[in-house]
């Protein structure tokens, strides 16, 4: 009779012990989509790169580090990811949503390129001078 | 009688778990959402970055734009900001006040008024707007060629948190 408890209690520990990791699984996974996911680094980079340009002036050379981007390169081109128009950046990691956009009030232009480095993917981004405003409109 | 207890017992304990799960499932979650909620409001740094961009623009080394009390002077133009700017996010408001005698020689405006309330009031609501002010002690030449002494104040405000698309 004992020995058949303590068999019902060895089950009811493995239950209790499953049970625990699929739910410190299931709250790791949160975190981990919560943090990882391109919506975190749509809405990151978006303001990240919309403070930068706000915040420069013109002839002003920024590179910038977005070895994050490399992961969603296979989903989306290199060139939908980031666009800068209207007083506005718009940040797009991923194929199946628009991104994340960030107005911002400067009207200097910007030219931007992507290159690689030891470092991984960094962003090069050029506030342009009047003149050479003049010259690209 | 042995093994209902034990039965009892853990139901007991299956009860406690899945409270403390709950507790636990609930304390994670408020956890990340504090922590990306918090992380994603640059509202005050866009207003300290408009103020002081406009104010590295309009100074320099303690002297004002020699134009900027000219009826002429064009900030938008003069500082690269948008003057078609977009009410519904960003508030700027620039003043000119005579150092010794506090009269007002020039203001610029632009954005939504209710914005200087909302600033008033940005402690009391996370929905309106943060801002940012900046004072400069300049000396700006006035419509007679003259150097005087003033002060100059730089009040941003912003209210953009952002949008997915």
């Amino acid at each position: 009779m004992n020995k058949k408890g303590s068999g019902d209690n060895i089950y009811a520990e493995i239950i209790f012990l499953i049970l625990t990791a699929i739910f410190l699984i299931g709250m790791f996974a949160f975190v981990h989509v919560k943090t990882s996911g391109s919506a975190y680094y749509e809405q990151m980079y978006s303001k990240k790169i919309a403070l930068l340009i706000d915040s420069s002036k013109p002839e002003t050379k920024i590179a910038l580090n977005v070895k994050e981007f490399e992961k969603f390169e296979e989903d989306v081109r290199l060139e939908e990811i980031l666009d800068v128009s209207n007083q506005k950046v718009t940040v797009k990691l991923d194929s199946r949503s628009d991104g994340y956009v960030f107005p911002i009030v400067s009207t200097n232009k910007v030219d931007y390129q992507f290159s690689e480095s030891d470092s991984g993917l960094m962003l090069n981004i050029l506030i342009l001078d009047e003149d050479n405003n003049e010259q690209k409109s | 009688m042995n093994k209902k207890a034990e039965m009892m017992g853990i139901k007991v304990l299956s009860f406690w778990m899945i409270l403390i799960w709950i507790i636990v499932g609930f304390g994670i979650l408020a956890g990340v959402w504090i922590f990306f909620s918090i992380e994603s409001d640059l509202r005050l740094n866009q207003a300290k970055v408009i103020s002081e961009n406009i104010g590295g623009c309009l100074v320099d080394n303690t002297y004002l734009d020699k134009d900027f009390v000219k009826d002429e002077f064009n900030l938008f133009d003069r500082c690269n900001i948008d003057s078609e700017l977009n009410k519904r996010y960003f508030y700027i408001n620039i003043t000119l006040a005579d150092f010794n005698s506090n009269e007002k020689i020039k203001e610029i405006l632009k954005g939504d008024s209710d914005f200087e309330i909302q600033c008033y009031l940005s402690d009391k609501s996370k929905d309106y707007a943060r801002c940012f002010t900046s004072s400069y002690i300049v000396y700006y030449t006035n419509e007679n060629d003259e150097i005087k002494k003033g002060i100059l104040t730089i009040k941003s405000g912003s209210n953009n948190l952002g949008e997915r698309l």
